[in-house]
């Protein structure tokens, strides 16, 4: 493939975060797209994320529940749950399951509009793909990425108060009062620039495989599970860096 | 003489490592019917899109006249030989398209119009609320060239313009072609078929391995 060489995905790159502007002058053409990716991306996850960070705060809680009773650190549970929930699994298992969802989707979605001459049908129509396809998906996976790791947040937080007033009879109040208590800015901050950064590097290698299609249909399923591996590769690599960033 | 509106100068493309067209030079006046022909995978759909802007040559020029180079896009619709519909699109969608990009302020009403009036030229009423995959391979045909020629445009090009027809849509596309030459717009055509060339082309062009 001619497209698959690194100053090709640079400039794809560039050409993206260019794109981003002219989605506010095309808007009556672009807001369909966007919303519709939204819809896809955000709204549409929204019952396996709350599953996911119901499930995951309650074993987070039933898990350090018990071993720091016996060592006598309790209130060490709050710090754990927020550097686990909001600094760390937020943020990736959401990444996770956007790409699973939606990266693939993105990609094969957008191969097969390629194998279809769907794209240039579009460019015998005057309509830049890089601003009606590209620049909408990457806008509203970031922005749901985003929006459903706060989500996720909330999820995870409500399923480990839930184990804990079922074991230790604590109030909602004081529960809340003590997650707060150990929540720093920082690790908000933390959560939501690591939501954002996945949710760019997601839509960029989704959009960009699924357009390095050429002709063939076979190319399709080949594209969309180069588009998970890299996602699912970079987005562990740029949270690891992030978090060892924030520690030293 | 016929204004020359498109020329292209020394034009070489490959694709995948294969030489598709190979040092073509020519030229399509204005008001006239260009048709270029030849045996499958002689190069005649990708000289088309590079003529229209769709591909970009390896080398070569490819110059349009200033009148025409202003607003090519709304000047020009394309035909493509698969339809090329929008499939996540509706039919309204698919044909309206080029009419809310050229003419953003254009109101539902306006835009029903001239898809009245595309429909009427085509003889093809399709429910606007379907998708492309409702249609036949046919259908979806007579769509692309209602999506061509929604804007009113003053060159249109024509991949295999006739490739899944029936009889009754070909002799529809061919009077359709015969009413395009009297408003004396340019057209431009890819075929294999020796019979459609004698009868439309006013300049013929034959492509054989990527060489005219």
């Amino acid at each position: 493939m001619t497209s698959s060489n690194p100053l090709y995905a640079s400039a794809f790159v560039c050409n993206t975060f260019r794109s981003v502007w002219k989605v506010m002058t095309n808007w009556h053409i672009s807001k369909k797209v966007l919303s519709m990716q939204i819809l896809f991306t955000g709204f549409e996850a929204l019952s396996i994320i709350l599953f996911s960070g119901l499930a995951i705060g309650s074993i987070i809680i039933i898990y350090f529940l018990g071993l720091l009773s016996q060592l006598g650190a309790d209130q060490l549970m709050y710090k754990i749950l927020i550097v686990i929930i909001t600094r760390e699994l937020g943020p990736i298992l959401t990444a996770f399951i956007i790409i699973a969802r939606s990266g693939t989707a993105i990609a094969t979605e957008l191969g097969t509009m390629v194998a279809h001459h769907e794209i240039e049908a579009y460019i015998a129509t005057g309509i830049d793909p890089m601003t009606y396809l590209v620049a909408p998906r990457f806008l509203g996976v970031t922005f749901s990425l985003f929006l459903l790791n706060i989500y996720f947040n909330f999820a995870g937080l409500i399923g480990s108060f839930f184990v804990s007033y079922l074991f230790t009879d604590i109030t909602f109040h004081d529960y809340f009062t003590n997650v707060t208590s150990v929540l720093k800015a920082s690790d908000l901050i933390l959560s939501a620039v690591k939501s954002l950064v996945f949710g760019i590097i997601i839509s960029l290698v989704s959009t960009y495989n699924g357009l390095r299609v050429e002709n063939a249909l076979t190319e399709i399923p080949q594209v969309a599970i180069k588009a998970v591996s890299v996602s699912f590769m970079l987005c562990i690599v740029v949270n690891l860096m992030m978090t060892f960033y924030s520690y030293f | 003489m016929e204004k020359e509106i498109i020329r292209l100068e020394h034009i070489n493309y490959t694709s995948n490592g294969h030489q598709i067209i190979n040092d073509v030079s020519m030229s399509v006046s204005e008001g006239t019917t260009t048709v270029i022909t030849g045996r499958a995978g002689s190069g005649k759909s990708s000289l088309l899109k590079i003529m229209a802007s769709i591909l970009i040559p390896d080398s070569g020029n490819v110059c349009y006249s200033p009148e025409i180079r202003k607003n090519f896009r709304k000047k020009s619709g394309f035909v493509f030989s698969d339809s090329a519909l929008w499939s996540n699109s509706s039919i309204y969608d698919n044909i309206s398209l080029p009419l809310q990009v050229y003419f953003p302020k254009m109101n539902r009403n306006e835009i029903l119009e001239r898809i009245d009036e595309v429909c009427e030229i085509m003889d093809f009423h399709p429910d606007l609320k379907l998708r492309p995959a409702d249609f036949s391979e046919g259908q979806q045909k007579t769509i692309s060239f209602m999506r061509a020629l929604i804007h009113r445009p003053d060159i249109i090009f024509m991949e295999n313009p006739l490739k899944s027809l029936d009889f009754e849509t070909i002799n529809r596309v061919i009077k359709l072609i015969g009413e395009i030459k009297n408003k004396k717009s340019t057209l431009v055509i890819t075929t294999s078929m020796p019979e459609f060339t004698s009868a439309f082309g006013d300049v013929v062009f034959t492509l054989k391995d990527g060489k005219i």
